[in-house]
């Protein structure tokens, strides 16, 4: 993971820490998902990254992760603005739509020299980079 | 607990699954030979059937109303699948995990379903070469098999503990006595069954999965208790295949008691005093962990103790059940000469220590599994 990826992730924990929290001040009532749907969709996201569908525990049903990802962005907005934030961690995400994540870096790396070695190496590379 | 007066033996019927490993007998690899096995097969009763992998086969009982009715359909389907497997210049062996052939050397029997599951869940699949024990107990009413299962899930411990027959994996031992147990725990629908107001939460569950593309259909799930998508049955799927045929018996049998004293708590309305899942959890883990061979945590007193201790505790727990069913004798001595003897894993340990090779470990385990160790 490079500086940027690791300062997006940190970003949003605080968002979602923020956004839940303020949600137990109000005695908002915690949305009740199934542990099985919850431990599915985590599954699904270990599984793909950003290659393919992500559950939407909410709606019930499996989008296109990039969808998924732009409802979460839309639900933690307030929080990120709050910590002033916004601009940064969404430019961020975005970035990691495009560019893809560190899994598909590294696949990437591998798949233009068939070597491992090359991937480290941009793994090396990445953490380096400032 | 009162005297078992609604669990009668006969509303309990069984039905048991193994699944063996197919055996090189010149190297004791595991061979991609279930083919040839199945169409050497003549199971007279219940049935053989293919499994995820090419390494391994799995029989299941017809009904059963006994132990001594398991016990001489699992000698009958062993004594015909080890006449299948030599026809097929093979061994069979039970135990959780082969000790050393390796996982990336196997090959999923291509059935539409097993490619489909490579395919969605890739490495778990590649990974899962594991053989486990399963047995269905009959319970009619669908309402009250899931509030059975939710309570069964303070047995499942003791269950792991005695059943424990994966102690190798890739050549290696792993310190756990069912290293299996936390393979199974890897995927999305594995693990501890959570708790269901209904029958009609269940089934929203189910749908759920389905419509966010989880699952393809409730055959899919797989906790380590689980309603049966096909039959009026609870199926308990936590232990391993237990290598000898008596380590079987014991294991159905205290599974049939635990049933019968979850199912007989459901239907009393007894407060369910369900132990948090997290500690229902690191109970499992602890059990797979060390066998008998530590302590073991006890759910119902939320306290671990000696594990010769807890399990006594559990058998005392369920010996109106097993007398009522006319298992006490048999199965207590089971569960006693277990504790003498050592689990499975412990008894492949052994004999890696005093020869030093796993070859031999798989040797004793096919001894074990044709009766002649």
């Amino acid at each position: 993971m490079n500086v940027d990826e690791a300062v997006m992730v940190a970003g949003l924990a605080r968002a979602l820490t923020r956004r839940c929290y303020e949600q137990a001040m109000r005695d908002e009532p915690a949305s009740a998902i199934r542990p099985e749907l919850l431990r599915a969709a985590k599954w699904r996201a270990a599984r793909y990254g950003l290659d393919a569908t992500l559950v939407d525990v909410h709606g019930q049903r499996s989008q296109p992760a990039h969808e998924v990802i732009g409802d979460w962005l839309d639900f933690l907005r307030p929080s990120l603005e709050d910590n002033g934030d916004w601009t940064e961690v969404a430019g961020l995400v975005h970035q990691t739509t495009q560019r893809g994540t560190g899994a598909a870096r590294q696949r990437d790396a591998f798949r233009r020299g068939r070597r491992l070695g090359d991937v480290v190496d941009l793994i090396v590379a990445e953490t380096g980079a400032t | 607990m009162g005297a078992p007066e609604r669990s009668r033996a006969r509303d309990f019927s069984l039905g048991v699954e193994e699944e063996y490993q197919i055996v090189d007998p010149q190297t004791f690899a595991l061979t991609q030979r279930a083919e040839p096995v199945l169409s050497n097969a003549e199971i007279s009763a219940g049935g053989i059937h293919p499994e995820l992998n090419l390494s391994q086969v799995e029989i299941s009982t017809a009904v059963c109303s006994t132990l001594a009715e398991v016990r001489a359909e699992l000698a009958r389907s062993r004594k015909e699948l080890r006449a299948a497997a030599e026809a097929a210049g093979v061994l069979i062996a039970a135990a959780g995990t082969h000790p050393f052939s390796h996982w990336s050397e196997q090959t999923v029997t291509p059935t539409t379903r097993y490619l489909a599951m490579e395919r969605d869940y890739a490495q778990l699949v590649r990974e899962h070469i594991v053989f486990g024990f399963h047995v269905h107990v009959g319970i009619a009413d669908a309402e009250v098999a899931l509030q059975t299962m939710e309570r069964s899930a303070v047995w499942l411990p003791f269950l792991i503990a005695l059943a424990a027959n994966s102690p190798y994996w890739v050549g290696l031992d792993t310190g756990f006595a069912s290293y299996r147990t936390d393979m199974c725990d890897r995927w999305p629908t594995g693990g501890l069954p959570e708790s269901f107001g209904s029958r009609d939460d269940y089934e929203r569950l189910v749908k759920s999965l389905i419509a966010t593309g989880s699952i393809k259909d409730e055959a899919e799930i797989y906790w380590d208790v689980r309603p049966s998508a096909r039959w009026d049955t609870l199926e308990f799927r936590v232990t391993d295949v237990c290598s000898s045929i008596d380590e079987a018996v014991m294991v159905t049998g205290l599974i049939r008691a635990s049933a019968q004293i979850c199912h007989d708590q459901a239907l009393s309305d007894a407060p369910s005093d369900l132990p948090r899942p997290e500690l229902a959890r690191a109970a499992k883990w602890r059990a797979a962990r060390f066998g008998i061979n530590d302590t073991l945590i006890d759910l119902q007193e939320t306290a671990a103790g000696p594990a010769p201790e807890v399990i006594e505790n559990h058998l005392g727990r369920l010996r109106p059940y097993l007398e009522a069913n006319d298992d006490w004798d048999e199965v207590a001595d089971l569960v006693r000469a277990t504790l003498r003897r050592g689990t499975g894993a412990d008894r492949q340990r052994r004999v890696f220590k005093r020869t030093g090779r796993l070859e031999d470990v798989v040797e004793a385990i096919v001894r074990e599994t044709n009766g002649t160790g």
